[in-house]
């Protein structure tokens, strides 16, 4: 019994001690993460213009939303649009990328570093310079399309063509999944490709039987991040369209950050983004119930 | 291997949440509870202080948020500060300077949270919205005790900072909208450099004469777009009669003036073509300055800080301003930033604040702020002092300040250009007819209010 109640008492203060160390993040994560949590899931059940106390209307923001709101669908539609298209060519390309600067070649680290450094870039100016890029007279795509003899569209000028503008655009933070998959690709013991080897597989059969089961939790994970990243996609448009031409680059953000801010609706604001919160949830639920089949841990015991 | 699956889990489920935070960004200062328990506080504070202080002779330190944030104009921010510091000993102004891109969600989030600034540099559109909410002072008492003279300013600047009669905030700076025109390329192709179109049919016969074709079908040289410059419908629709909202606040975006003169700007528009168009304004866009400076743009309607990126990349520069040309009425499109006090119920700060307006909209200061940061000023007279107005383009820009007007503040849809931009948008495309496209934004604005509506019942 005498026993017990040392362990406990060790126990409580190991205990303590452990929640005192912890304490800067925790006071952290309450004040500035939970507690607007809450307060934003209790904003959007009201009216509330940041300068009179919020005032309580139920569901009414969420009505609104969901059945007068003529925007609101455009701006998910756009925003779902980008994640479509942007989300399975960045993981591709990111792949394919982070398999060649996995190769032993002279300079290798150079090269690592050059296709990282886009994303160490400020957005802001990332948007500026692709701003000059699309310029549809001068700009480096449609000169280039030029030389093939293909006349260029007018891009983000273009209702047609703004999105896929974008979608082009955010392959430029490429480099950031890229030196995931390459953590992801040197974790692959040497052992597996010399066994292959042996038995004679050559190196595609290689690449679809070891490298890309071996990644895939490393896709897994950049997937996941990749829906909730490509769901907030603001600055591009805030940037360089302004939600136009035509709405067709309004997208989710940037249409909730006008309604926070420009009519300062806060409550519908927040009304916004729990609805945003609970698409990317369910989409994100859907992506790990699937995980399963396709997800391969090295243990195997699934 | 499942503690990686719990793991990852995990790592979305923060993942997401933080999503949520970055959303709601700047929300978290906001609270309501916050909100109500900072009145409450406020209130204890002001009792105290009523019976202390109850004039500028104690010290006092009051904060100042601007967007001066950097170069010259935080230089001129810390001048007028030091100046205004040796006239009233008593009063420490402690400043702040925000960029123009994060001042506005800093400023409403702290004064939501009760963390505002004692004066604020904010938008005379929307005084009204923080008049009604309470969140800044009434200054007709300090003006009746202080005989301050508020015909110093611009009469279309008192119109708007006004609120139920009473003003809740002095004009600080505006701007105004005229036409430039090129007056090498008006003598180019035979046109009278003094003779600037007035109105509407002269603006399209000159353009005409004014636009060059270069051999790849593209445009050397615009005449003249009404989408281009700094006019946007609203400017051409008042110089048509049009206007956006009734008396009562109902929108009137499709009424006939305002159709009309959106099927004239599509109709000069479509002259050029949608395509020549685009890669004119993408290509313009990257200038980084206006187009109108690089002899892209023959004739352009901007406001007056085009006067100063003209002095700044192209003294040399032949040009003229004119008033905008019009159809049925004279007028111009202004904005402007106001000085307000934050009601932060302390009657020693409130008091040490509105000197701080009185000497900020004063004569000196004023002309600083022209002389050293090219402001088009709030305060009449130093606009109108003689060594300016021996400038013709200034003069210009005071006198158009007779017909300057402000876009339409509305409550239930502060950004309505910004929502109803997607229709003109369609329309400059020619997706739409001008007649579609007006009436599908009406509809829009109409929707926009009856929701809004809904939600303040």
């Amino acid at each position: 019994m005498i026993q017990k109640h040392r362990v406990d008492r060790i126990a409580r203060k190991e205990a303590i001690n452990g929640y005192i160390f912890a304490l800067p993040w925790l006071l952290g994560f309450f004040i500035f993460m939970a507690w607007p949590i809450a307060d934003s899931f209790y904003l959007s059940f009201t009216s509330y213009n940041m300068l009179q106390p919020p005032k309580w209307i139920g569901l009414l923001n969420y009505k609104i939303l969901f059945g007068q709101d003529k925007l609101f669908p455009i701006s998910l539609y756009n925003t779902l649009y980008y994640v479509v298209f942007s989300l399975p060519i960045s993981i591709i390309l990111g792949i394919l990328i982070a398999v060649l600067m996995n190769q032993k070649v002279a300079g290798i680290k150079l090269f690592r570093t050059i296709y990282y450094l886009p994303n160490v870039v400020s957005a802001v100016a990332v948007s500026l310079l692709w701003q000059w890029i699309f310029d549809p007279n001068f700009g480096l795509v449609n000169t280039f399309l030029a030389q093939l003899g293909i006349e260029g569209p007018g891009w983000l000028m273009d209702e047609r063509w703004s999105k896929p503008a974008i979608v082009i655009m955010s392959l430029w933070g490429v480099g950031g999944s890229m030196i995931i998959y390459l953590a992801g690709l040197q974790d692959i013991p040497v052992s597996l490709y010399e066994a292959a080897t042996i038995d004679g597989a050559n190196s595609w059969s290689q690449f679809w039987k070891i490298t890309l089961p071996m990644l895939s939790p490393t896709i897994f994970f950049n997937l996941i991040t990749g829906i909730i990243g490509g769901f907030q996609v603001f600055t591009q448009a805030y940037i360089m369209t302004g939600g136009g031409p035509v709405n067709s680059t309004l997208f989710y953000a940037l249409y909730l950050y006008r309604k926070a801010f420009q009519d300062t609706q806060m409550g519908y604001a927040s009304a916004m983004a729990w609805i945003l919160l609970v698409i990317t949830l369910l989409l994100t639920l859907l992506v790990l119930k699937t995980s399963n089949k396709w997800v391969y841990y090295e243990s195997g015991e699934q | 291997m499942k503690v990686i699956k719990r793991l990852s889990v995990l790592i979305v489920l923060v993942l997401i949440f933080s999503m949520l935070v970055a959303c709601s960004g700047n929300d978290e200062s906001s609270g309501g509870a916050a909100d109500n328990k900072q009145s409450d506080d406020g209130n204890t504070v002001s009792e105290e202080t009523n019976s202390e202080a109850q004039n500028v002779k104690q010290p006092v330190t009051i904060d100042f948020w601007h967007i001066w944030s950097d170069d010259t104009g935080k230089e001129v921010a810390a001048e007028l500060i030091s100046d205004f510091q040796k006239q009233h000993p008593e009063i420490t102004v402690k400043d702040l300077g925000v960029s123009f891109w994060d001042y506005w969600t800093k400023i409403s989030t702290a004064i939501a949270g009760g963390s505002g600034p004692d004066v604020a540099f904010n938008d005379i559109n929307n005084v009204p919205a923080r008049a009604k909410a309470g969140a800044i002072l009434k200054l007709d008492e300090y003006i009746t005790r202080d005989n301050f003279d508020m015909n110093i300013f611009f009469p279309n600047l008192i119109d708007v900072v006004k609120y139920n009669g009473g003003v809740y905030a002095l004009p600080l700076d505006t701007d105004v909208r005229v036409l430039y025109y090129n007056k090498a390329a008006f003598r180019e192709v035979g046109l009278d450099p003094e003779k600037p179109p007035t109105n509407w049919d002269e603006l399209e016969q000159y353009a005409d004469k004014l636009t060059k074709w270069n051999s790849d079908k593209l445009l050397d040289r615009i005449g003249f777009s009404p989408f281009m410059g700094n006019a946007y419908l609203w400017t051409w629709a008042w110089t048509n009669g049009g206007d956006f909202f009734d008396e009562q606040g109902n929108p009137t975006i499709n009424k006939p003036e305002n159709v009309e003169t959106l099927e004239w700007m599509v109709k000069i528009q479509n002259k050029y073509g949608v395509k020549a168009i685009q890669a004119f304004n993408s290509q313009t866009g990257s200038l980084g300055y206006s187009p109108f400076i690089a002899g892209k743009i023959a004739m352009v309607v901007d406001n007056n800080t085009l006067y100063s990126q003209i002095k700044q990349y192209a003294p040399d520069m032949e040009f003229g301003v004119a008033p905008i040309p019009y159809r049925k009425q004279p007028a111009s499109w202004s904005n402007g930033f106001t000085l307000e006090i934050v009601d932060n119920k302390d009657k020693a700060k409130a008091d040490a604040a509105w000197e701080f307006l009185k000497f900020m909209t004063g004569k000196d200061a004023q002309m600083k702020l022209v002389t050293k940061l090219s402001d088009f000023v709030a305060n009449r007279t130093v606009a109108e002092d003689p060594s300016l107005m021996s400038d013709p383009v200034w003069a210009t820009f005071v006198e158009q300040m007779n017909v300057s007007r402000f876009r339409e503040y509305i409550e239930a849809s502060p950004s309505w250009f910004n929502s109803i931009s997607g229709e003109i948008d369609a329309a400059a495309n020619s997706k739409k007819t001008p007649q579609q496209a007006l009436d599908d934004a009406q509809k829009l604005i109409e929707n926009e209010i009856a929701n809004y509506k809904q939600t303040q019942e």
